[in-house]
C-alpha cells in the first residue's frame, strides 16, 4: 500500500485508468504531452506508473528520455538539476566523444555478433529486420567500448531490442522496401544516450565478470514469494533449490519470453514493463513481476508439481520444468499480465516487502543505489557519482569470485598435505598467507601485476582484507589454502 | 532412420517405459539449440533466438519397440552462465558435447567442457562429441581431428547438420541406445531382481545402480 504522501493521488488516478476506454487513452496522452513540454519530472513519473503507462512509442521515447536524463547527467556539466526536455540537446552529449576507447574493440564483440543474429526473429520483413539488427548492433557496440570495464551478456541485446523498437521501431517499420532509409541522426542519438543511462543505473549489476549479483537479484524473488505465501513456498520446496529457472526472465526483464514485436505489433505489456521500471526508478519491479506470476499461477504448479515428481530425478529440474511449462501456458494471456501489472504496482510501494532482503545483495547493488525505487521522485546521480559506484561493484564482484573459487577448491581438494596443515596452529596459516603476499608482491615489482588485476589498483587491499577478516574469523578453508588458490586466481588472470 | 521422432512426449499418466534425463552442451553459436528443435519440431530456424540460462523440452522416442521419455535441457553457451548450468547436471544420464565444425575455438573449448563435466556430473554419465555444421563449405576442423579427439576422450562422436537434417536422429538414438545397455548391465550386475518393468530414475544422482528402489 501506498506510504508516502501522494498516495491518494496515486489511488484516484488508478481508478481512473482501469476504466478503459480509448477517450481515456487519448486523453492521457495529451497529459502526458503536457507534462512533456513543461518538463514537469514528477507529473510524467506519475504517468508512467499508472495503466497503460506513456501509451504509445512516441510519447514513450520522449518520456524515457526526460526521465532517464533527470536520473543520470552524463554530460561535462557537474550539476543534477531535473532536466528540462526542451532544452536538452544533444550537442552537449558526447556521442563520438574524443574517448579512445570508440575505437577499441571491447573484448565481448564476438558474443554480441552472435547474438544480433539471432534478434528480432518474430520480424518477418527481412529488410526491416536487418535494419533493425544494425541499430541494435550500434547501439551495443557503442556503449560497451565507452564503458570497456562492463561486461556484455546474453540477454543485453534482448533488452537494447526493446530501446530500439521503442525510439525507431516506427520510422523502420514504415521504411517498408525503401532501401535507402537514412534514419534520423537525433534519434539514434537518444537511443543510445537512454541505453546508456538504463545500463549503468538499471543494469550493472549485471555486466559485472560472473552471474553472481544478479543470482543475488533473483533470491530476493524466493523471499518475496516465502513473505507473500508461506505453504506454496513450501510445498514448492522453494527453500531447497536455487531459483535459476528465472534467470532469463530477470536478466531480459521478459523481452526473452515476450517478444516486444509480432507481426509487426508491438507488445504494450512489455513496454509498460519498462514505463514502471523507468518512471518509479526502480529494478524491484522485474522481481516482483517474477513473483506476482507465481503467485498467480499458484494452483497450476502445485498441481503440476504434484503429478510431475515421479518423472524428475530432483527438485531443481522438477520446479525448472513445471515452472517454465506453466509460465509458457500464461505468457500470452492478457488477463494474467493485467492482474501481475496491478498486483506490482500496489507491492512495489510496499517498501517492508524490498527493504527486507536488502542484506542479501552487495551495497552498491542497483537495487539499493541507482534503481532501488526509494525516491519517491528520481534521484539524480552524476556520471562522477554513478563510475565511482560501478568501480566499486566491480571490485566487490572480483571478491566473490575469488571467494567462489575457494569455495570450489575447498569441496575438490582434500588432498593428505592439506589435511596436514589443517591440524598445525595459526603460525603456518600466518605465514603461508605471508607467503602469498610476497608472490604478489613480487609480481607487482616487476610491473606483472597491473596486468594481473586490470582496473582495480587496490585489489591488493581487498585481498589483504579479505584474508586478514577471514583469518580473526579463524574459517577454517581459508586459511587451509590461501596460497593455492591465489596462485590458481592470478593464473587464471594471466592466461585468459 | 531408427523410429524415432515417432510419438511427441504427452504430459500426464504413464505412457512411457523408460525416462532419460540428457544434457546439450558446448560453445555459444555451435548450435545446440538448432540441433534440439530439429530433432524435437523437425524445423530449422537459421535464426532461433539465443539461449539464456536453461530451457527444458520432452521428445518420446521409441527405441527396440519400448518407449523413452527423453527429458532435454538446453544450455546458454556463453561461459558465465556456467555456473547456473552445472547445477543441472546432476542425475544427467547423458551428455552431448558440441563444437562447430567451422569454428576451431569451439573445438579446443571442448576439453574445458569435458573436465566441467567430470567435475559435475555422474560418473556414469554417457557422453557423445558432436561436430555440428557439416553442411558448411567453411570447415576448420576435419572429420579426422574430431574422432581423434573423441578417441582421447573415449566417447563416441557424430558429426551432423541441424540445417540439413544429417544425423541428427541418430545423435539422440545411438546416446539414447548406449543409456540402455548401461542401464541393461547395470541392472544384470545387480542382484537380479525380478521387476524389470520400469526404470527408475529417482534412485538419486550419484549412485551407480539406476535400478529400481525407492
Ligand atoms: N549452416 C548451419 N548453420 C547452423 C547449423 N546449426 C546452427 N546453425 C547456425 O548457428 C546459429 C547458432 O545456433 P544455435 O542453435 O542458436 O546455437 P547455440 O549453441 O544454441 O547457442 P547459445 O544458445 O548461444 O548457447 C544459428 O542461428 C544458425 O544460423 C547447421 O547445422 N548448419
Ligand atoms: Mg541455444
Amino acid at each position: 500500500m501506498p506510504i508516502s504522501s501522494f498516495s491518494s493521488e496515486e489511488l484516484s488516478y488508478e481508478k481512473v485508468s482501469l476504466e478503459e476506454t480509448s477517450g481515456e487513452v487519448l486523453l492521457k496522452e495529451r497529459v502526458i504531452d503536457y507534462a512533456l513540454n513543461k518538463s514537469n519530472i514528477p507529473l510524467i513519473s506519475q504517468l508512467g506508473r499508472s495503466q497503460h503507462g506513456f501509451v504509445n512509442n512516441l510519447t514513450r521515447r520522449k518520456a524515457w528520455s526526460s526521465l532517464l536524463e533527470s536520473q543520470l547527467q552524463l554530460s561535462s556539466s557537474k550539476t543534477c538539476e531535473v532536466a528540462d526536455s526542451k532544452t536538452i540537446n544533444n550537442n552537449d552529449y558526447n556521442d563520438d566523444s574524443d574517448d579512445d576507447n570508440d575505437n577499441v574493440v571491447h573484448e565481448d564483440e564476438n558474443q554480441v555478433q552472435l547474438d544480433v543474429k539471432r534478434s528480432f526473429v518474430s520480424v518477418r520483413d527481412v529488410h526491416v529486420r536487418d535494419l533493425l539488427r544494425q541499430v541494435l548492433e550500434r547501439v551495443i557496440i557503442s556503449v560497451l567500448r565507452k564503458y570497456p570495464q562492463l561486461r556484455y551478456y546474453q540477454g543485453f541485446h534482448d533488452v537494447v531490442s526493446v530501446f530500439v523498437l521503442v525510439y525507431l521501431g516506427d520510422e523502420i517499420l514504415a521504411s517498408g522496401t525503401d532501401e535507402n532509409l537514412i534514419l534520423k541522426y537525433d534519434e539514434e542519438i537518444s537511443l543510445k544516450k537512454s541505453v546508456e543511462i538504463f545500463t549503468l543505473l538499471y543494469l550493472r549489476d549485471f555486466m559485472m565478470d560472473s552471474l553472481e549479483f544478479p543470482i543475488d537479484q533473483l533470491n530476493i524473488i524466493l523471499k518475496i514469494i516465502k513473505k507473500k505465501d508461506i505453504k506454496f513456498y513450501n510445498k514448492l520446496s522453494l527453500g531447497q533449490i536455487e531459483p535459476f529457472f528465472a534467470i532469463s526472465s530477470i536478466l531480459t526483464i521478459f523481452s526473452h519470453e515476450l517478444s516486444p514485436i509480432m507481426d509487426n505489433t508491438y507488445n504494450e505489456t512489455l513496454f509498460g514493463i519498462f514505463d514502471l521500471i523507468i518512471s518509479t526508478q526502480s529494478m524491484n519491479v522485474p522481481l516482483l513481476i517474477y513473483s506476482n506470476i507465481l503467485l498467480g499461477v499458484k494452483d497450476q504448479l502445485l498441481e503440476n508439481f504434484e503429478m510431475d515428481i515421479i518423472h524428475f530425478d530432483n527438485k531443481v529440474d522438477l520446479v525448472h520444468a513445471i515452472i517454465q511449462k506453466v509460465i509458457l501456458q500464461s505468457i500470452d494471456n492478457d488477463r494474467m499480465w493485467k492482474e501481475t501489472m496491478i498486483n506490482t504496482r500496489k507491492m512495489n510501494y510496499d517498501k517492508s516487502l524490498i527493504s527486507l532482503n536488502k542484506s542479501m545483495l552487495n551495497k552498491y547493488s542497483v537495487l539499493i543505489t541507482t534503481a532501488s525505487g526509494d525516491a519517491y521522485y528520481n534521484h539524480c546521480y552524476t556520471e562522477k557519482e554513478v563510475m565511482e559506484i560501478l568501480r566499486k561493484e566491480i571490485q566487490l564482484n572480483e571478491k566473490r569470485n575469488i571467494e567462489k573459487a575457494q569455495l570450489k577448491m575447498k569441496k575438490s581438494t582434500n588432498s593428505p598435505e592439506l589435511g596436514l596443515i589443517n591440524k598445525t596452529s595459526m603460525t603456518l596459516a600466518v605465514s603461508l598467507l605471508i607467503g602469498a603476499f610476497a608472490v604478489i608482491i613480487s609480481l607487482q615489482r616487476d610491473n606483472s601485476y597491473s596486468t594481473l588485476f586490470k582496473n582495480t589498483g587496490d585489489s591488493l587491499n581487498n585481498i589483504y582484507e579479505y584474508y586478514t577478516v577471514k583469518l580473526v574469523n579463524r574459517s577454517t578453508y581459508v586459511w587451509k589454502q590461501p596460497l593455492e588458490s591465489i596462485l590458481t586466481y592470478l593464473k587464471s588472470n594471466t592466461t585468459s | 532412420m531408427s523410429g524415432l521422432r515417432s510419438t511427441s512426449g504427452s504430459t500426464n499418466g504413464k505412457n512411457y517405459d523408460s525416462i532419460m534425463k540428457i544434457l546439450l552442451i558446448g560453445d555459444s553459436g555451435v548450435g545446440k539449440s538448432c540441433l534440439l528443435v530439429r530433432f524435437v519440431d523437425d524445423k530449422f530456424n537459421p535464426s532461433f533466438i539465443t539461449t539464456i540460462g536453461i530451457d527444458f523440452k520432452i521428445k518420446t522416442v521409441e527405441i527396440n519397440g519400448k518407449k523413452i521419455k527423453l527429458q532435454l535441457w538446453d544450455t546458454a553457451g556463453q561461459e558465465r552462465f556456467r555456473t547456473i548450468t552445472t547445477a543441472y547436471y546432476r542425475g544427467a544420464m547423458g551428455i552431448i558435447l558440441v563444437y562447430d565444425v567451422t569454428d576451431e575455438k569451439t573445438f579446443a573449448n571442448i576439453r574445458q567442457w569435458f573436465k566441467t563435466v567430470t567435475e559435475h556430473a555422474n560418473d556414469e554419465a554417457q557422453l557423445l562429441l558432436v561436430g555440428n555444421k557439416s553442411d558448411m563449405d567453411t570447415r576448420a576442423v576435419t572429420y579426422e581431428q574430431g574422432e581423434e579427439l573423441s578417441k582421447e576422450l573415449g566417447i563416441p562422436f557424430i558429426e551432423s547438420s541441424a540445417k540439413n537434417d544429417e544425423n541428427v536422429n541418430e545423435i539422440f538414438s545411438t546416446l539414447a541406445k548406449l543409456i540402455q545397455e548401461k542401464i541393461d548391465s547395470n541392472r544384470l550386475a545387480a542382484n537380479g531382481t525380478g521387476k524389470d518393468s520400469n526404470l527408475n530414475i529417482n534412485s538419486g544422482s550419484g549412485s551407480s545402480s539406476k535400478a529400481n528402489c525407492c
